[in-house]
């Protein structure tokens, strides 16, 4: 065998070494779902077609207090134009029912638990709260954000991940009180507490830009953290799936991985 | 005093009680080989068998049977009505590839139909036509035909079939192929003492749907399959009361007693799930259960069209529908549904369930793509119908490539939506090639043989009915339903 092989394979036996297990590795339309909006050629190449996510079939149970790694290359399409394209690639928490934690469910507003003062029918699509600062500043902020409001909250953020949760459609502020527009609401008393929420991740990950060179995306992710954020699981967590979103870049070598 | 008194004489009935149903080890054991052998005796009384024969010595199977490519496939058919006819005019526009030498028909007025077709169109071969209704066993005995259609009444499917085989052809039957299992092993001794192809003509096995579901389990986007259904579900009243025309053996009269009918016509429907299933290649139909109502529909229409008056609406009718459960070496089931009374639009009433996905159709070939009933959902969202518009476009992206291959002749020669077209033309590509046939001739009586099985069935009240495994334990050796092609380096593939 000559010498370069030889030094190649040792450099390879030296990465597997040190690689973790890998838990996850989409690679087929089927590892997405047949429906899912992505195109996977024969080489391996993960494309997305649609302006969401694409989420993996398969989950993994984790313990959120191993490390792990997400790892996955990535450039753009030669189809597209513009010089680079966004992309996003994202673990998918799903607590123990398998319910899918989304960004909605753990990105609030610090403080703003605020009590109910009238009572709304479950089902209901208007909220009386007591105005607080926290409403307040974060709804006179001109931040582009969709707002939510979370029910039945609890002020130690031990009902985090929330899923009692509904969009605000509109507001209205009338002296201390504050009437909430929206779509649903379970059964309240008065006295119950709230806390505004808002839309904003898409998973625990990052978003990349693709260029015409193969360019490289690794994080790891430990630890649980009950806001959302890229580099610990969201509180709640007992599983993860993979995500890759992005129309115009190509993914290729997605892991998940256990690096403890 | 009186309640300890009552209290001893209650414990002591209830020892003498316990010591009398009390069993020693040895009674026990003993009810236990009773009821053990009692189990076995009921097990050979609750599912009818059919005798299997051995095969018989010199023969050998055909499952995978190939032959050498014949270039130019010299064919003949035999019955020319609007199946033969069709099939022998699409043919006819292929010169390069088939030569129609012969062609048979009771009724002269459709061979000198067929005749001045062919000479419009300078058809570069001579035919010979025959009214004799012995006349298609002197075809078969000719030595310049390579493959015999036969598409006559159903009755005449096995000893035309047999009698070209016999004599060295291959055979393209219609459906039904065979109407009982004891005509279902002649075929397949005759297919494997001949070493010839047998394919009955299941054109539903070619349409655009079930081509691209087939693709799409074979590309295992529904997982593992677990369970289909399909149908027959034709309203065939306007060929019932159309008593105007003799030649069309479909009309039936009322009998005396009720009838029972089975499933007559099982084929159309179970034919493309049996290859989604991969029946006789990986798995085979072991038992089937059927039963079937009562005819209420056709004594309302007969009733309807014809006058409370009329003698003919106190006769008997065939029942409304058939409902049989098929159960498979694998532990997979598969629902049919016949029907050809029931008053609904046409349907084959697909329905497949795999660990990852689900399918239904409930359209009709001749609707469009916008009034379409089918139905998709996968996993992730599998509890979620997908759009009209992403069920239209994920089955025109897995379009099987037979499909693709064949659709602009789909789209000039139709057939059933050009299924009937895609069938021919696959027909003629694998014998062109040297390939295996996508239906062979286990496929086709194991799938014809339903009709027999279930009215079995039937009769016994619903009694399970094994339906025998005509591969002879050959299905073991085979992992899905593959359709063969030649590769652009002309290497032999399989979708």
């Amino acid at each position: 065998m000559n010498p370069i092989k030889n030094l190649f394979m040792l450099f390879v036996m030296g990465a597997t070494a040190f690689a973790g297990d890998i838990l996850l590795n989409p690679r087929a339309q089927v590892d997405f779902g047949a429906a899912a909006e992505i195109e996977v050629t024969q080489d391996g190449l993960l494309a997305p077609t649609g302006s969401g996510l694409v989420r993996s079939v398969q989950h993994t149970l984790v313990d959120t207090k191993k490390r792990y790694r997400v790892s996955v290359e990535y450039k753009k399409s030669d189809a597209v134009a513009e010089s680079r394209v966004r992309g996003t690639v994202v673990l998918s928490p799903y607590n123990m029912k398998c319910k899918m934690i989304e960004g909605v469910h753990v990105s609030f507003i610090e403080g703003s638990e605020a009590e109910v003062l009238e009572i709304s029918p479950s089902r209901g699509k208007r909220v009386v709260l007591r105005l607080t600062d926290a409403w307040k500043k974060e709804l006179e902020s001109e931040r582009k954000v969709r707002r939510a409001v979370t029910f039945l909250v609890k002020r130690d953020l031990s009902d985090i991940p929330n899923f009692y949760w509904s969009v605000i459609d509109g507001y209205e502020i009338d002296g201390d009180r504050l009437i909430l527009k929206v779509n649903w609401t379970p059964a309240l008393v008065p006295g119950d507490l709230v806390r505004l929420h808002y839309y904003g991740w898409q998973g625990i990950g990052k978003d990349v830009y693709a260029t015409d060179e193969w360019q490289t995306l690794s994080f790891e992710v430990t630890g649980e953290s009950k806001r959302a954020c890229s580099d610990k699981f969201w509180a709640g967590t007992q599983a993860v799936g993979l995500g890759i979103g992005g129309k115009g870049v190509l993914f290729r070598n997605l892991t998940f991985e256990e690096l403890d | 005093m009186r309640k300890i008194f009552l209290v001893l004489v209650a414990f002591f009935i209830q020892v003498a009680l316990m010591a009398g149903s009390e069993k020693s080890v040895e009674q026990l054991e003993k009810e236990l080989a009773d009821l053990k052998a009692e189990n076995l005796a009921l097990r050979e009384h609750t599912a009818y068998q059919y005798e299997t024969p051995e095969r018989p010595e010199g023969q050998k199977s055909v499952l995978g049977f190939k032959v050498e490519p014949i270039k130019n496939i010299r064919c003949a058919f035999i019955g020319c009505g609007a199946r033969g006819g069709m099939f022998l005019r699409v043919l006819s526009n292929f010169p390069e590839h088939v030569t129609i030498k012969a062609a048979a028909d009771l009724y002269q007025e459709k061979l000198d139909a067929i005749d001045r077709e062919l000479k419009a169109k300078d058809y570069p071969y001579e035919v010979d036509y025959t009214t004799d209704p012995n006349g298609w066993k002197g075809i078969c005995e000719r030595d310049d035909i390579d493959l015999i259609f036969a598409a006559t009444p159903p009755s005449l499917h096995l000893p035309i079939a047999i009698y070209a085989m016999d004599h060295g052809k291959h055979v393209a039957v219609e459906v039904p192929i065979i109407t009982n299992v004891e005509e279902a092993w002649q075929l397949v001794n005759a297919a494997e003492r001949n070493q010839r192809h047998c394919i009955m003509l299941e054109n539903c096995m070619y349409g655009d749907y079930e081509l691209a579901i087939k693709n799409m389990v074979d590309l295992g986007l529904f997982g593992q399959t677990v369970h289909a259904e399909a149908g027959y579900l034709h309203n065939l009243e306007e060929y019932r009361f159309d008593y105007s025309d003799p030649k069309n053996w479909r009309s039936e009269s009322p009998t005396k007693v009720p009838k029972i009918s089975g499933n007559s016509y099982p084929t159309h429907g179970l034919g493309p799930i049996a290859h989604w299933l991969g029946i006789n290649r990986g798995d085979r139909m072991k038992t089937i259960v059927s039963a079937e109502t009562a005819d209420f529909t056709m004594r309302h229409a007969v009733n309807m069209l014809m006058g409370p008056k009329n003698p003919i609406p106190e006769g008997h009718f065939r029942p409304d529908q058939n409902l049989s459960i098929i159960t498979t070496e694998k532990g997979r089931t598969i629902m049919l549904y016949y029907s050809t009374v029931l008053r609904q639009p046409y349907s084959r009433a697909y329905r497949l369930n795999g660990t990852r996905g689900f399918a239904e159709d409930h359209s009709q070939h001749k609707l469009s793509k916008d009034t379409c009933q089918r139905r998709l959902a996968f996993e992730p969202n599998f509890h979620v119908d997908l759009p009209v518009d992403k069920v239209n476009a994920l089955l025109e992206k897995y379009r099987h490539p037979i499909y693709a291959k064949f659709s602009a002749e789909a789209e000039k020669f139709g057939g059933h939506g050009g299924m009937d077209a895609v069938m021919l033309m696959r027909l003629i590509y694998c014998l062109n090639n040297g390939l295996p046939l996508d239906i062979d001739v286990y496929d086709s009586v194991a799938w014809s043989c339903v009709s027999n099985a279930s009215l079995k069935s039937v009769q016994l009240g619903g009694m399970p009915v094994e339906i025998p495994d005509f591969t002879r334990g050959a299905w073991k050796d085979f992992d899905g339903v593959k359709y063969y092609y030649v590769d652009e380096n002309g290497e032999t593939r399989a979708y």
